[in-house]
């Protein structure tokens, strides 16, 4: 027991001992906190670690504080930043509101001006600025408040208002204004003021009021106008009128021309030529001769004027080519040297080696009509000049006169159709259509043409062409010329005067003739040496369809044909020449009948 | 080369020989024409003979340095090394200073140096010298013990310009750590850089531990000496080798490096790192740790896990990293070497062209730390991000 007792005393002992250690060791640690807790933040004096304690304090605070700084700073940038855009918007609005041309101004709901733009100030008179922060009185004294006071009550209780009204400007000058007042809701939507935009409308409404008398003049005037323009509306359109049907009256002349005129001409000239075939006595021989003269030139003359409304219808294009001007001029100046030998004129001609770009039919009918018009113009004892003369890369040619010359005003007129002089009336007759033929047919060739007169002293026709390489002209043949007697020659036409005179005629040269309106009218047994053939038969119906019947029959196909036609379309020549066929326009004259027979049956 | 130089050159030599490293660095170096070079050598070099190298190496250009306790160089983790850093005077303004007597260095004299520091920097070269921004770069003698001291001080008169540094180191041999200034080693000095840079840059401490339970209150020390005798009442030792779980004779640096201790200040955890057990059973620190603090036990974390985070948040403020300079903690070191992997922390600060030296302790806005990596990043220019 009592040892059990003193262990347990010893247990107790130690165990107390150990408590008191730790009770010890913790009033130490106890002792050492508080130590530190009261040397507390006062660190300088106190060493080291009290120092590293306060730095770390501190730099946790400069931490802090930095971040805070920084904050700062960028708040006061983005503000500084802020407040400069804000500036500059500032400026901008003012240099913007400043330049307008309006009155602008903004004031507060209590009717105090704060913003006013240069143009408000100016038209009332005050140093700029000097409205801010006044009232409506400061700029239009009591009397135009009040007349105004309505308008800013109605602006007040959220009405855009429109008005206008005559104030004073600066200069005591009434002005007329068109006012604007828009209400300024702030963000609860109260008003907190309005907008002022006020207009000087004072020229506006005048030029408005001027504008408004013109109109009425205007109007008047506009309406007499078109009273007196349909008026002429309605003699134009019936002159057109007038004009259509007389173009359509020309047209359907020229298609009777071409028809019926030249039918009944053809067959004149036929019998003129089967008369002059008769012997006759030698005054009846003269009388036979004019009137076949005569005849050649109402045919002529209808054909000049059947081409001058082609030409004018652009249905005739030149086929050009390269053309030897030598020979061509040759020919021409042996024709006209002769004639005017006759009249008693001198002429003159002047070879040349040109080779030239042109339509050789066309150039030689021009040329003939100015030496035509040369020689009639001469008086006798003048003389006729037919030449050429090289012009850079052109050739001129001239026919030169010394004849009765153009006045310089009445050079114009020479190429209208029917113009012919007063001095030429003393001399040869004409119908004047020569040089309007000659004027068209250059300007489709592209061959400018020159005209030089002098009244009394004689005229210059001269014509320029291109210069173009001599062309490869085949060698002419010469064949001898021999007569192919009892040829049988078969004459379709469905006019039988055409028939009688043809038969007339061609019996008269020595040829053996059948006739008929178609193919059924002849022998078929019998073979002819040559088809004379209309081209427009009786009901429609086509010479050349006549051709392909009797063609159709055997041994028939080699038969050459002459085709007689009044249609002178060139697509008809060119079709019908492609078929090998020749072809002869109508009125027919006998002697170009008789070359192109001895052509095809001689080869001549 | 471009008209413009490099803002920082890097070099290093690990000749042995004093003259030869230098010569060595003044090649690698001076044809880029720097402002200043900053240099950290090994504690093994003769330092009579680096101060004759530089002075004829180097004539009359501004130069600071430090011995080490490890170097970090452009091979990584380095040792027995010289490793400097040529700044361009077109994008550097460097003013220096010397503490020569540290015990003497009050708020005052603070205020006086950094004055100085300032008025010296109006003297610019910089190309655009209202866009500079400056950092403090303080070099201290590791085994002075006076860094608290110096630091608050400085740190009061700086204000809010940043601040880093690091303290001197030899190896381990805690014998004698030296400070270069004006052409010459001090020993119980500092060194004070302000620069100006127009560059973009930022001033960082990182750790990697976490606090455990373990509270050790410090019941009796030797404040100016670091040395703490007891905790919790019981010999240092004894008590920190228990809260550790291990015995008294198995305790040293690698241990220390394994098991910090740390102290809270605010919402933050400052390591206390134990330099060494005394005969008497007490421990030395690298820092000032007073009675009544109250320490806990801390839990090292991988290192470059946190270094790696740290780095991008910082590159993706300010842009592509030119260069960094780090005060590397001599025990971070030695717990990657425990750890093994002192080759990737290498190969991470290679890639990341960090150098720098591992110190005695690390200096951070005024605070003097133990087991961080406390440095400054700087970037390329912006308009040169895309070379």
């Amino acid at each position: 027991m009592t040892e059990t007792t003193t262990t347990q005393k010893a247990d107790l002992e130690q165990q107390l001992l150990a408590l008191q250690a730790e009770n010890q060791k913790l009033r130490k640690i106890n002792q050492a906190l508080i130590e530190r807790v009261e040397a507390g933040q006062n660190a300088v004096h106190t060493g080291p670690y009290a120092a590293f304690q306060h730095a770390a304090v501190l730099a946790e605070q400069v931490r802090e504080r930095t971040a805070e700084l920084s904050r700062a700073y960028d708040e006061l940038r983005r503000s500084v930043r802020y407040s400069e855009t804000l500036a500059q918007s500032e400026r901008w609005i003012r240099t913007i509101t400043d330049h307008v041309p309006a009155m602008i101004a903004y004031l507060s709901a209590a009717g105090i001006y704060l913003f006013t733009n240069r143009g408000y100030d100016d038209f009332y008179g005050v140093p700029a600025g000097s409205l801010l922060n006044q009232t409506l009185d400061a700029a239009h004294g009591p009397e135009g408040a009040a007349r105004l006071a309505p308008y800013v009550l109605q602006v007040l209780s959220g009405e855009q208002v429109v008005f206008e009204i005559d104030e004073q400007n600066a200069d005591g000058e009434w002005r007329h204004l068109l006012k604007t007042y828009v209400p300024h809701r702030d963000e609860q939507q109260q008003i907190s003021g309005f907008f002022v935009l006020n207009r000087d409308i004072t020229e506006r409404k005048r030029t408005s009021e001027a504008l408004r008398q013109a109109n009425l003049h205007l109007e008047q005037r506009v309406a007499e106008r078109t009273s007196a323009l349909t008026a002429l509306n309605q003699q134009l359109r019936a002159a057109t009128t007038a004009a259509e049907q007389a173009n359509q009256s020309k047209s359907q002349l020229l298609a009777a021309v071409s028809h019926d005129v030249l039918q009944p001409l053809n067959a004149a000239r036929l019998f003129n030529g089967a008369l002059l075939e008769q012997p006759l006595g030698h005054n009846q021989q003269q009388l036979a001769l004019s009137a076949g003269r005569a005849l050649d030139d109402v045919g002529d003359l209808l054909r000049t004027l059947v081409d001058l409304s082609k030409l004018d219808a652009g249905q005739l294009q030149p086929d050009c080519s390269n053309v030897a001007l030598g020979p061509l001029l040759a020919a021409l100046a042996s024709e006209f040297a002769a004639l005017a030998a006759s009249k008693g004129l001198r002429f003159r001609f002047v070879a040349s080696q040109f080779t030239v770009q042109t339509d050789p039919s066309w150039l030689t009918r021009i040329l003939r009509n100015l030496l035509t018009n040369a020689l009639r113009y001469t008086p006798p004892g003048g003389a006729v000049l037919l030449g050429c003369r090289r012009r850079g890369d052109k050739v001129e040619i001239q026919v030169l006169d010394s004849g009765v010359g153009i006045a310089d005003e009445h050079l114009e007129l020479i190429f209208q159709e029917f113009q012919r002089l007063p001095q030429s009336r003393a001399t040869e007759a004409g119908l004047g259509l020569g040089l309007a033929i000659v004027e068209r047919l250059c300007h489709l060739l592209a061959h400018p043409l020159r005209v030089q007169s002098e009244l009394n002293r004689g005229s210059v026709f001269a014509l320029k062409l291109p210069i173009a390489e001599p062309a490869s002209e085949p060698p002419q043949l010469i064949l001898p010329v021999m007569d192919k007697a009892n040829a049988s020659i078969w004459v379709i036409d469905n006019d039988a005067t055409i028939c009688q005179a043809m038969n007339t005629l061609l019996t008269s040269w020595g040829y053996q003739v059948q006739s008929g309106a178609d193919a059924g009218a002849f022998n078929a047994k019998e073979k002819p040496d040559l088809l004379i053939v209309d081209y427009q038969l009786a009901d429609g119906l086509l010479g050349t369809a006549v051709v392909q019947q009797l063609r159709s029959q055997t041994g028939f196909a080699d038969v050459p044909v002459l085709i007689i036609t009044a249609n002178s379309q060139q697509q008809l020549a060119i079709a019908l020449k492609q078929q090998g066929y020749q072809l002869l326009y109508k009125p027919v004259r006998p002697l170009q009948l008789k070359s192109m027979l001895r052509h095809l049956l001689l080869g001549v | 080369m471009s008209a413009c130089s490099d803002p920082i050159v890097a070099a290093m030599s690990a000749a042995p020989d004093a003259n030869q490293a230098v010569a060595e660095l003044a090649a690698q170096l001076l044809p880029a024409k720097p402002g200043f070079v900053l240099f950290f050598c090994s504690a093994e070099y003769d330092r009579s003979a680096l101060e004759q190298a530089f002075a004829g190496h180097f004539a009359d250009m501004p130069l600071a340095g430090c011995t080490t306790a490890g170097e970090i160089t452009p091979r990584g983790y380095d040792q027995g090394t010289i490793c400097a850093l040529g700044f361009s005077a077109s994008h550097f303004q460097v003013a220096l200073a010397c503490i020569e007597d540290l015990a003497a260095f009050d708020l005052f004299k603070a205020q006086q140096l950094v004055d100085a520091l300032l008025q010296h920097r109006l003297q610019h070269t910089l190309q655009d010298p209202q866009e500079a921004r400056p950092f403090v770069l303080t070099l201290l003698d590791g085994l002075s013990a006076q860094e608290e001291m110096v630091l608050l001080a400085l740190e009061t008169a700086l204000g809010n310009i940043a601040h880093f540094g690091g303290s001197a180191g030899d190896d381990n041999l805690l014998s004698a750590t030296h400070i270069f200034a004006n052409g010459r080693f001090y020993q119980g000095a500092a060194a004070v850089i302000m620069l100006h840079t127009t560059l973009p840059f930022e001033v960082f401490s990182t750790h990697h531990v976490s606090a455990l339970t373990h509270k050790l209150v410090v019941t009796a020390a030797t404040t100016d000496m670091r040395t703490v005798q007891e905790l919790n009442a019981e010999p240092a030792a004894v008590a920190y080798a228990a809260a550790i779980g291990c015995t008294v004779t198995e305790l040293n640096a690698t241990v220390f490096a394994m098991h910090p201790l740390a102290v809270k200040i605010g919402k933050d955890y400052y390591v206390r790192s134990i330099q060494r057990v005394n005969p008497d059973g007490s421990l030395t620190f690298y820092c000032a740790v007073g009675l009544g603090a109250v320490l806990t036990t801390m839990q090292p974390q991988p290192i470059l896990p946190d270094l790696q985070q740290r780095f991008a948040e910082i590159e993706q403020r300010i842009g592509e990293p030119l260069i960094t300079i780090g005060c590397d903690c001599v025990l971070r070191r030695l717990e990657s070497a425990e750890r093994r992997s002192l080759p990737q922390a290498s190969e991470f600060f290679r890639a990341h062209r960090v150098f720098g030296f591992n110190t005695y302790g690390e200096h951070f806005q005024g605070v003097h730390l133990n087991q961080t990596f406390t440095g400054v990043v700087i970037a390329k220019p912006a308009d040169q991000l895309h070379d």
